[in-house]
């Protein structure tokens, strides 16, 4: 459904993407992970065919470049910055965008509503935008990019400021919409969403990928060992192990617990394995 | 043209009138301006609700002078002495509604109701001043009519009483004779044939710097960026701005013309012309439109910058005061601002009373300006993908 070929982009000294490559398959949700600044949204960018590539292709369902408009009807975008006319009510955000697809009459109709009824928003449709919250906005944001039904959606970030109920109703459509075929690139800080969601996720620093693989796969190579954390009378100690239970069983034998807490390797750490803890700007 | 083109036009229309500010600023300021300049600029010989006509006396007898003095007395019309080619040029000239002559042997015919030559009165009406003509019309008989009775019972059987007017009923005893005199204006019939062209330049500034301004709240607001990932062209997105401006620009002069000439009198000679003239300036302003929104990178930049641009433009072109008061160099000197052109296109039609030869060069000079500033303003434009 999706090839990147070697992308590159600079703006000026920085390079924002650097070679990056990869394809994703029809029915695969591909998280894009990364800290502030490694380049997923212009990333995103260039595959949507608003950021011209220094260098690199992008191919998406074979057709080519997204620079073509025909491409780019087969795709969907919720950017990072809300973008929406805040003067109009959600519904007639969904119905313009949903026209320069090309859609008109029922089909736009059908589209509209179940777009709103997707992101939860029906009873809000008639409310200007610029009366929304800030998950709404979000959630509008991300109507807008479903409206016209494309099998290639791009999602950056799109759950920032969405309270837990939208949030696992998002969840569980963006799932249905992978169950539909559709390819979806995600990029989020949320590592759970992340493990939750995708099928195999791309862990990127200044511009290209340092892992990219299966969420399991991607903990046992770079998760580390388990932590068992045990709190005596005399304090707490922490130790690493790859096999837990027998961890606390020995522990158990040594003394007296208070609590006991097994920690194992996920996603998280596996970002901050790769990224290191060091503040980003 | 492609459906997207008009897509986006409409929704960039809607946009504008939900914004009250921009609104007013197209709609209601400049029919406010057109208004307030046509009164304060108003003259009384120009006002519509006088009716004024020219007298020629051209039987000079005491009949005669008695019944210039009973319309005189009347208070109903405004009268003025005149030759017979006096008054018609004055019609003619649309100061006056109608000239009315007495004609010679009007005193001797009075005194004598028997005769077949009955006293003749002429008209002369301007057919474009349909209402005021009647009014005349009607006037003038009844006072002739009032005349006549007063005179002749006098002779025959002194004080009649009221009742016997309806005697004297369908009986008309003069002669009334009505020419109608086209108007060839030289000059505007009224001050809103001034405050009007003006009023409407203001409309169609405010029109250009709201949808310059919109397309660069689209670049800010990152709804520019959804507009390039649609599947439509670059060239669809710019026509349909361009088509948002042009039509409101065209709605906004051709619907405050309407307005003028229904409430204000504004009468063009050559509607027409003027049809023409409010496409080649809506034309003119959709390039300085897209020229504006590259002034700046923000909403805020570019509406100081542009307006700055748009009141220079004005100022210089006689959109604030009319360009005949302004001294001779300074007349000049305005041809460089496209506001000059475009209240010349207009006065041309309206009342300056231009041939099409004479109108092509405003409407080209418009056109011209148009295609320049948009080429300009199309190549300056800075799309997302740029940065
Ligand atoms: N238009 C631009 N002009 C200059 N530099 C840019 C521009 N857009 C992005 N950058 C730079 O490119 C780099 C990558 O930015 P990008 O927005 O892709 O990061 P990101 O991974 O999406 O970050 P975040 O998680 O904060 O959204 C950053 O260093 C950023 O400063
Ligand atoms: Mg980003």
């Amino acid at each position: 459904m999706l090839k990147v070929c070697q992308l590159c982009k600079r703006f000026g000294s920085i390079l924002a993407v650097d070679s990056l490559s990869f394809d994703a398959q029809p029915g695969e949700i591909l998280g894009l992970l990364g800290p502030n600044g490694a380049g997923k949204t212009t990333s995103i960018n260039m595959i949507a065919g608003l950021l011209h590539a220094d260098a690199g292709e992008v191919d998406v369902g074979g057709l080519g470049s997204p620079t073509r408009s025909e491409v780019r009807r087969k795709i969907g975008i919720a950017p990072q910055a809300l973008a929406l006319y805040d003067a109009l009510t959600g519904e007639e955000n969904l119905r313009f965008f949903g026209r320069l697809a090309g859609l008109s009459g029922k089909a736009l109709r059908d589209r509209v509503s179940w777009s709103l009824d997707f992101v939860l928003l029906t009873d809000r449709k008639h409310d200007r935008v610029k009366t929304y919250s800030g998950g709404m906005k979000r959630r509008i944001n991300l109507a807008a990019a479903l409206v016209h039904d494309p099998p290639l959606l791009l999602l950056d970030e799109p759950t920032v400021g969405v309270d837990p109920q939208s949030r696992n109703a998002l969840f569980e459509n963006v799932l249905a919409m992978k169950a539909q075929g559709r390819t979806v690139i995600y990029t989020t800080h949320y590592m759970e969403e992340a493990e939750k969601l995708c099928d195999r996720v791309g862990i990127m620093d200044h511009g290209a990928f340092l892992a990219f693989d299966t969420v399991a796969r991607l903990i046992e190579a770079y998760g580390g060992h388990s932590m068992v954390t045990v709190e005596r009378q005399n304090g707490r100690v922490q130790i690493e192990s790859d096999d837990p239970l027998a961890e606390c069983v020995r522990l158990q034998k040594e003394g007296e617990i208070l609590s006991l807490r097994v920690d194992q390797p996920n996603l998280e750490r596996v970002f901050l394995n790769l990224t290191g803890r060091a503040m980003r700007d | 043209m492609r459906k997207v083109v008009t897509t986006i036009a409409v929704n960039d229309i809607r946009l504008l009138l939900r914004d009250k500010g921009g609104a007013f600023v197209t709609f209601v300021f400049p029919l406010a301006y057109c208004i307030f300049f046509g009164l304060i600029f108003a003259t009384h010989n120009t006002s519509p609700r006088a009716i004024d006509i020219v007298i020629v006396d051209e039987d000079h007898n005491q009949q005669s002078e008695e019944f210039v003095e009973l319309l005189k007395q009347s208070g109903a019309v405004e009268l003025k002495m005149a030759s017979r080619e006096q008054a018609m040029e004055q019609v003619r000239r649309g100061n006056h509604a109608a000239y009315v002559v007495i004609t010679e042997g009007f005193g001797k015919a009075s005194q004598n109701v028997r005769t077949d030559d009955r006293p003749k009165i002429e008209i002369g009406l301007d057919p474009s001043r349909k209402a005021e003509s009647e009014v005349v019309k009607g006037l003038i008989s009844k006072y002739a009519f009032e005349f006549f009775y007063s005179h002749i019972n006098k002779r025959l059987v002194g004080d009649v009483p009221d009742n016997q007017h309806e005697a004297w009923s369908g009986f008309t005893p003069v002669e009334i004779e009505t020419t109608e005199i086209v108007q060839t204006r030289t000059g505007p019939s009224s001050s809103y044939d001034i405050s009007f062209p003006q009023g409407i330049i203001w409309g169609v500034l405010g029109c250009c710097a709201s949808f310059g301004i919109s397309l660069v709240n689209e670049r800010t607001t990152g709804t520019l960026s959804r507009l390039l990932v649609a599947p439509i062209t670059r060239t669809d997105i710019l026509a349909g701005k361009a088509l948002a401006c042009f039509s409101s620009t065209l709605l906004l002069g051709t619907v405050l013309f309407v307005v003028g000439m229904v409430a204000f009198n504004v009468n063009p000679q050559a509607p027409f012309h003027l049809a023409i003239s409010l496409l080649a300036i809506s034309t003119a302003f959709v390039g300085i439109m897209m020229f504006i929104s590259i002034l700046g990178k923000t909403e805020r930049a570019v509406s100081g910058i542009g307006w700055a641009v748009l009141l220079s433009m004005a100022m210089l072109g006689g959109g604030m005061v009319p360009r005949f008061f302004m001294p001779h160099w300074m007349q000049t000197l305005s041809t460089i601002s496209p506001v000059s052109w475009a209240i010349l296109a207009m006065e041309g039609a309206v009342w300056r009373g231009f041939s099409t030869s004479e109108m092509l060069l405003p409407w080209s000079v418009l056109a011209g300006v148009g295609l320049l500033f948009f080429v300009i303003g199309v190549r300056g434009f800075s799309w997302p993908d740029k940065g």
